[in-house]
């Protein structure tokens, strides 16, 4: 099964993403903040990462890039979770390193199939 | 004529008849008129111009005639009928007075209005002579002066006159006010500081404008020399109103901004407070179901329910965006982004998104749109929000039907667009309906709404958003066959830039480019007037300037501020120039800073000794100015790529801001290892090389760097804490540019001999 690490603050998103996500056959590691966040990436060594942006301890910027600077996790694609797709937001996801990202509220189509090429994408490198 | 007499000779007689008649000519010729009476008050001899400048006849003027004849000539031609007495009286009036032989003075306005002052002068000998001047045009201007004085006695704002010491010579009624607040009276010597400026605006022969407040009013003066009298005009103006109203609508702006961004964050908050738990309704409903469907036993129960939920949900959500947007649009705070984005892909993806909405009434999606289409630089957000918006009324509106999506290339107004157009075969609009159709919450009519659901927003929403790029929208519908929108939108949209219009005086002097954020300039004087003056010749030149009064805090704020230049007056009342340059050269953090001084006197020699950059003397002239400064702002050292190699941040945070500066490109690395790795990405100009770091530390570095063929030309520069032992400098011996040590001095200038080397090195030629 897939492994997906995702890091989310908000308890009601957090139990309704992982829920349905765990339904479409996906394994769901889940991170509360965002040290905890680099903490699971690197113990768990997930296939992907959904990364929400506004966390506390250190936010979602920070956390991608603490993740892709270290060899061991760099490989792993995230996808940023903004809350309102601000372009500011999505410019600043992406140059913290995210390989892609996504607004909320989710909508789980579009979300899977931004997870599906990220997957796929990885598996052929 | 003088009768002849026999004892004289007959060559001292011709010699003095000569004389006389040449005497007598020169008296015809003389411009005054003069006349010389006998004491009988018989007329002697005469002169042309005393008969003409009367209006008399030469003939009536002839030697013997007696004064009483042309006064009684002249009476009876009518020059004294302003006064009320017969002939007799006013002729013996006349005659009587100069028969006293004394000095006097009487002025006659003739009938032709000139203006003649006869003199009477009594001769020793007995006798009269007259003298008569033709004064027309002196009264002719002394009217009109007394015209002229009138004006500044009127004005009702203040007018004065100075002299260059300061002495106040004239003041106007108006300007009694004025007068009391700066303490000085005619004949009274000014303020200190205006006799200054009365000096400095002779010498300069320009008008000085300024602004004086006292006792809660302000005036807007004018100083105007008058150079070859040696006095100052002063023109003064009570701008206290407009002051008060500037300030108002200062006021009021700052309170509408604050309001503004008060509404801003309302907006922002709103929207994610709104938001939040909606998100929870339509995310469990969706999740709800899904597991509902999972359970036979109670799916056809739960599930319509839980639809319905989801559907009131999504529907509340809709309703929600579209009320932020509408508000945001409206009150101006609806932002573009831009980007650059291919069409093909972009249409690509909004099939999936209406799918659902396209099969709930049995329609089919047709899209249109060649692959090569190209790109468009627009907000790719806005554009395809306009375009679900449109798919989804499509699919709201039609039934067993067929909707298609075409993209085109176009031109609007001139420029290339893209064409969107959405048609559907659906139940169309009235030419009424048409017409409302774009207005927020007017949708086709409430029954519509109630039928069809919607929130009457969408299309009012995309006609903004569609306006906010340059576009353009428009409609074409039958009711009953169905209805198509086209929306044109520029290729190319760039966001709104803010032209300000900033009218320039017109100054020929060749303008020298300079960097706008880099260049800052101290300015410093205790003197008002010549600080303002600097300040705004230096900032049209695009300089950024702070200005300084006190000598004492120049070092301070030299300090926090890191000018690139410093202009310091001489001559200051508090702390003088002198002290304030010695200070400054003294200050490791600021002693780098070229210092310009500007004085009234020509001291050159004690200022280069002390350290000054240059000189400049008052008054400046903007050309000089200009030509000074930019000889000692740093220039340029070249556009460099410089690689720092530190692990102390907050140095290689100086050092990228100092060459930034300089128009270098400056890339960091933390320890060796990573200086490495940035030199396989791209070979540095020059390296600044910190020597004790973790990792690899700098001497590591410079081996490897020194045996890799590619890299061992790079000229590397060490930059170092560490203080260095016998066996460091042979290590690095020959390998390196230049050590310099950072204990010897502040950073920033260290960094200036850096720079220098990295000048003299990169600008010749290096060999291998």
């Amino acid at each position: 099964m897939t492994k997906i690490l995702l890091v989310e603050d908000n308890e009601m998103n957090r139990d309704m993403l992982s829920r349905r996500l765990v339904r479409k056959g996906f394994e769901v590691v889940i991170a509360i903040d965002g040290a905890q966040g680099v903490a699971l990436a690197l113990s768990e060594q997930p296939a992907l990462i959904l990364m929400d942006m506004s966390l506390p301890e250190i936010d979602g910027w920070e956390a991608t890039r603490l993740i892709k600077a270290d060899e061991s996790v760099q490989h792993i694609p995230v996808i940023a979770l903004t809350a309102h797709a601000m372009p500011a937001d999505k410019e600043k996801a992406l140059k913290a390193g995210c390989d892609d990202y996504d607004t909320k509220p989710v909508e789980l189509p579009r979300l899977l199939e931004k997870i599906a090429q990220l997957l796929e994408k990885n598996s052929h490198s | 004529m003088i009768e002849s007499t026999a004892t004289i000779g007959k060559h001292g007689l011709e010699s003095l008849t000569e004389s006389l008649q040449l005497l007598l000519s020169g008296l015809e010729l003389m411009q005054f008129g003069f006349a010389v009476f006998d004491k009988d008050l018989r007329l002697v001899a005469s002169n042309k111009r005393f008969a003409e400048a009367q209006g008399l006849d030469r003939l009536l003027c002839k030697p013997g005639v007696y004064l009483e004849e042309l006064f009684r000539f002249r009476a009876e031609r009518g020059d004294f009928d302003s006064e009320n007495d017969d002939v007799e009286t006013l002729i013996a009036k006349r005659v009587n007075q100069i028969a006293k032989l004394e000095q006097h003075e009487v002025e006659h306005k003739f009938a032709d209005n000139t203006h003649i002052v006869f003199r009477y002068e009594p001769i020793s000998s007995g006798g009269v002579l007259c003298t008569l001047n033709d004064i027309t045009e002196i009264r002719r201007a002394e009217t009109r002066i007394r015209q002229l004085a009138r004006m500044p006695e009127e004005n009702p704002n203040p007018v004065l006159r100075f002299t260059r010491d300061g002495t106040m010579e004239y003041a106007n009624q108006a300007s009694e006010v004025l007068r009391a607040s700066i303490n000085c009276q005619l004949g009274e010597k000014g303020p200190k500081d205006l006799q200054k400026l009365f000096i400095y605006v002779l010498k300069t022969n320009e008008h000085a404008e300024f602004e004086y407040e006292h006792a809660g009013r302000t005036y807007a003066i004018m100083l105007a020399p008058v150079v070859g009298e040696d006095i100052v005009n002063v023109y003064c103006r009570d701008i206290s109103q407009q002051k008060q109203a500037e300030a108002e609508i200062t006021e009021a702006r700052e309170k509408a901004e604050e309001a503004s961004n008060a509404k801003s964050t309302f907006l922002a908050n709103m929207s994610h407070e709104l938001r939040t738990p909606l998100n929870a309704v339509i995310g469990y409903s969706e999740l709800l179901q899904d597991e509902a469907r999972d359970l036979p036993e109670v799916s056809d129960i739960f599930v319509p329910d839980l639809e319905k939920i989801h559907g009131a949900g999504r529907h509340l959500l809709d309703l929600i965006n579209g009320v932020l947007d509408i508000s945001k649009i409206e009150s101006g705070k609806m932002e573009t982004y831009c980007e650059s984005f291919d069409v093909y892909k972009m249409i690509g993806e909004i099939p999936a998104t209406v799918e659902p909405l396209v099969n709930k009434n049995n329609n089919t999606l047709e899209i249109r749109c060649d692959q090569n289409i190209g790109t468009m630089h627009s907000d790719l957000l806005k554009i395809r929000q306009s375009i679900f918006n449109f798919l989804s009324n499509s699919a709201k509106f039609t039934e067993q039907g067929k909707i298609v999506l075409s993209v085109d290339k176009g031109t609007l107004n001139g420029d290339e667009s893209m064409v969107f157009t959405i048609s559907d075969t659906g139940i169309g609009m009235t030419p009424e309906q048409q017409e409302k159709v774009f207005e927020p919450f007017s949708q086709a009519d409430v029954s519509t709404t109630r039928k069809y659901g919607g929130t009457g927003l969408g299309l009012s929403i995309t006609q903004q958003f569609c306006h906010l790029l340059g576009g353009e929208i428009e409609v074409e519908s039958k009711v009953g066959e169905g209805t198509s929108f086209i929306m044109r939108l520029p290729v190319y949209y760039k966001q709104n830039e803010v032209i300000a219009a900033v009218p320039s005086e017109i100054d020929d002097s060749p303008r020298i480019e300079v960097d706008n954020n880099a260049r800052k300039i101290m300015v410093v004087d205790d003197d008002p007037v010549a600080r303002d003056l600097l300040r705004r010749h230096l900032e049209k030149d695009g300089y950024n300037v702070k200005t300084v009064s006190d000598g004492a805090e120049v070092v301070d704020l030299a300090r926090q501020w890191q000018p690139d230049i410093i202009t310091l007056d001489v001559l200051m009342a508090n702390v003088d120039g002198w002290t304030v340059l010695s200070k400054v050269k003294n200050d490791e953090t600021i002693s780098h800073i070229p210092v310009i001084m500007v004085s009234i006197v020509d001291e050159k020699k004690m200022g280069y000794t002390l350290g000054a950059a240059d000189y400049i003397s008052k008054p400046v002239q903007q050309r000089t100015l200009r030509e000074v400064v930019a000889k000692h702002i740093p220039d340029s050292l070249g556009q460099f790529q410089i690689l720092v190699i530190d692990d102390d941040e907050a140095t290689r945070s100086v050092v990228r801001h100092t060459f930034e500066k300089l128009e270098c490109t400056v890339s960091e690395a933390i320890n060796g290892q990573a200086g490495w790795e940035q030199i396989e990405q791209l070979i540095p100009d020059i390296i600044l090389l910190d020597l004790m770091m973790p990792e690899v530390d700098g001497f590591e570095f410079l081996d490897r760097v020194k045996r890799t063929p590619e890299w061992k030309d790079i000229p590397v520069i060490v930059l170092t804490a560490k203080t260095l032992t016998n066996e460091d400098y042979a290590r690095l011996q020959g390998r390196v540019e230049k050590i310099y040590e950072k204990s010897e001095a502040p950073l920033i200038q260290i960094l200036g001999s850096v720079s220098e080397q990295i000048r003299s090195t990169l600008a010749s030629p290096h060999s291998s």
